[in-house]
């Protein structure tokens, strides 16, 4: 009975976030229905081609391995899953309540059992038409079977695995990164570490989930897989850098307002801001440039695209900069300074990149300003 | 010379104005207690001090320095405790402590503030993430920080919110001690026994003004006869009303 308590708050809670993303449950599961037809003649297309020919006949010669690989991915999804469950139902709002701990046992089992069903389900349908569309519909039986069977014992065993006392323990935060040793006096080092850790923490898997699905879907059938992957990582890649891009001026605006009572001079708070995000942004945007390259792009597009970005972010950042430290607004500037160093780019070749170094440098002509 | 003087500020948000006329005076070594309401713009008068609002019109000084035309010399003698939750989630305590200290030009942090931080247990947590802090936890860092760098004029926002008794303790005696240095205290609050046992001024603010002030004699008067201030700060905010 209580168990039910819990999964109906669960289920009420699920349904609550939906409602406040403002996503109707009948457009999800028209989306979802898109989506599975979408991925059905997806995988058809895969299956005809040479390479999805190649696999299904793998997958058709070594079941035991494909059930082994769904064992293992099974057990280590079901471990982390089941622990953070733990966790979040120890931190429950309902842990006052007579609840007693068989229900959150079953609570617990019933959700690791929802959420394998969704993994698997979907895999072993995608399976099963890869199979029977490469011609491989005789071994099909016994390779879904080990690939359901094995995921079935994985999440048991996950489920039944015990994590010990001392590696249950929550990290401090989930949003930032490891600490470093500090530096030996008073320094603005945190201040640089701050828009990265801003960054990953828009970056996190819950957050980033639909803009992998969109990259996923966006590769097309029939791609090599080189350059599928290839595809997958300028998705990842530029979406990181238009986070950090994004972040700088919002952790401006944060430490303007806390850091307001201090006399902290403008062009330490924002070289203290911008420097690591600027780091990040020129390893990044390099990787960026030799990926598109390597995706068949000419040397001389990658290099021109590349330094456009970095143009454009390092003016994003500057005005946030400028306008946080001095209190006012900074987003119909930045609006206003995207679109004009865009439409200079489409009438000449090189010349957003000027409007943007130029709006930069004159965001930065403020070093020795005073705030009111 | 005062630590702070607060002259005829005027202050609004967007149309709507929350402070009117409002001048008060805080000599050093004196501990000013700002009361009233919800509302009634006791927090908005402190953001002005902080230089988050911008008064309409007057003047604020801090240890005589204009806070428009010499904002580094009066910043230099304000520690401002912001609210806990504007702190850095994504910072450690420590991190907040050296951005804190170097922004207000020290060259460490003060032994005596990291000492208070021990006196406060609040070592422990220097290296952990202000966005896993507990209300009282983040109060302690927030104190910390307006402790930075021996200010002459201490601003206090609801400090004593959220606080264990043995840190509220511990933090009324810092301020003594930091009275006793030459500092001097603003604090708002509603905790009354603060009032009727520590400070030497207080004021009441209703509807953006001060319609009240109890001089140092005046609450002296009252420890001395043991006269019940709670009724006597009901009846003037019912008045007020």
């Amino acid at each position: 009975m209580s168990a039910r308590l819990l999964l109906e708050e669960w289920r009420l809670s699920r349904s609550a976030r939906l409602r406040r993303s403002g996503i109707h449950p009948g457009l999800l599961a028209s989306a979802l229905v898109a989506a599975c037809v979408a991925i059905g003649f997806a995988m058809r297309a895969f299956a005809r081609s040479g390479t999805g020919q190649q696999f299904a006949q793998a997958c058709a010669q070594h079941a035991l391995l494909a059930g082994l690989a769904a064992f293992v991915y099974a057990l280590l999804f079901t471990i982390r899953h089941s622990a953070h469950l733990k966790s979040s139902y120890a931190q429950s709002w309902l842990r006052s309540t007579p609840v007693p701990p068989s229900s959150y046992r079953v609570a617990i089992a019933a959700r690791l059992a929802v959420s394998a069903a969704a993994t698997l389900i979907p895999a072993v349908a995608s399976m099963a038409v890869l199979l029977a569309s490469s011609g491989h519909a005789a071994d099909a039986p016994s390779v879904l079977g080990w690939l359901a069977g094995s995921f079935c014992v994985g999440t048991v065993a996950g489920a039944c695995w015990r994590v010990p006392e001392h590696e249950r323990e929550q990290a401090e935060s989930r949003y930032v990164l490891s600490l470093r040793p500090r530096a030996a006096g008073p320094s603005l080092e945190g201040l640089a570490r701050w828009p990265i850790a801003k960054a990953l923490a828009w970056h996190r898997p819950e957050h980033a989930r639909v803009l992998f699905i969109v990259a996923a879907l966006s590769v097309p059938a029939g791609t090599s897989a080189l350059l599928g992957m290839a595809i997958l990582m300028i998705w990842s890649l530029g979406s990181y850098l238009a986070a950090v891009a994004r972040a700088v001026p919002a952790v401006a605006r944060e430490a303007a307002s806390w850091l307001r009572p201090t006399m902290v001079p403008f062009g330490a708070f924002a070289w203290a801001i911008l420097r690591r995000a600027l780091v990040h942004q020129l390893i990044g945007t390099t990787v960026l440039c030799a990926i598109v390259v390597a995706a068949g792009l000419r040397m001389s597009d990658a290099v021109y695209i590349g330094a456009l970005w970095l143009t454009l972010s390092a003016m994003i950042g500057t005005i946030g900069l400028r306008q946080s430290f001095l209190a006012l607004p900074s987003i119909s500037r930045t609006l206003v300074s995207i679109g004009l160093a865009l439409a200079a780019e489409s009438r000449a070749r090189g010349a957003g990149c000027v409007i943007a170094s130029i709006v930069t440098l004159a965001h930065c002509g403020v070093w020795r300003r005073v705030r009111a | 010379m005062y630590a702070l003087e607060i002259i005829d500020v005027h202050a609004r948000y967007g149309k709507r104005t929350v402070l009117q006329s409002v001048s008060l005076q805080v000599a050093p070594g004196g501990w000013f207690c700002l009361l009233g309401p919800n509302g009634v713009g006791k927090s908005t008068l402190l953001q002005c001090l902080a230089g988050r609002v911008t008064p309409t019109q007057g003047a604020i000084r801090i240890a005589g320095h204009d806070f428009t035309s010499h904002a580094d010399d009066a910043k230099r003698a304000l520690g401002h405790a912001c609210a806990p939750d504007q702190l850095p989630g994504l910072l450690t305590g420590r991190q907040c402590l050296d951005i804190y200290a170097y922004a207000k030009g020290l060259r460490s942090i003060d032994a005596d503030v990291l000492a208070f931080a021990e006196a406060l247990r609040f070592t422990p947590y220097l290296d952990h993430y202000v966005d896993t802090f507990s209300l009282g936890t983040r109060q302690k860092l927030c104190v910390l920080l307006a402790l930075l760098g021996r200010p002459r004029l201490i601003v206090l926002d609801e400090a004593f919110n959220g606080l264990d008794p043995r840190s509220a303790l511990t933090l009324k005696r810092e301020l003594k001690q930091r009275l006793e240095d030459g500092a001097a205290v603003l604090l708002a609050t509603h905790s009354l026994d603060i009032v009727e046992h520590h400070a030497s001024h207080a004021a009441l603010m209703m509807s953006g003004r001060i319609v009240h002030e109890w001089t140092a004699a005046e609450l002296g008067e009252l420890r001395r006869t043991g006269g019940d201030f709670e009724t006597a700060l009901a009846a003037l905010s019912e008045a007020g009303d």
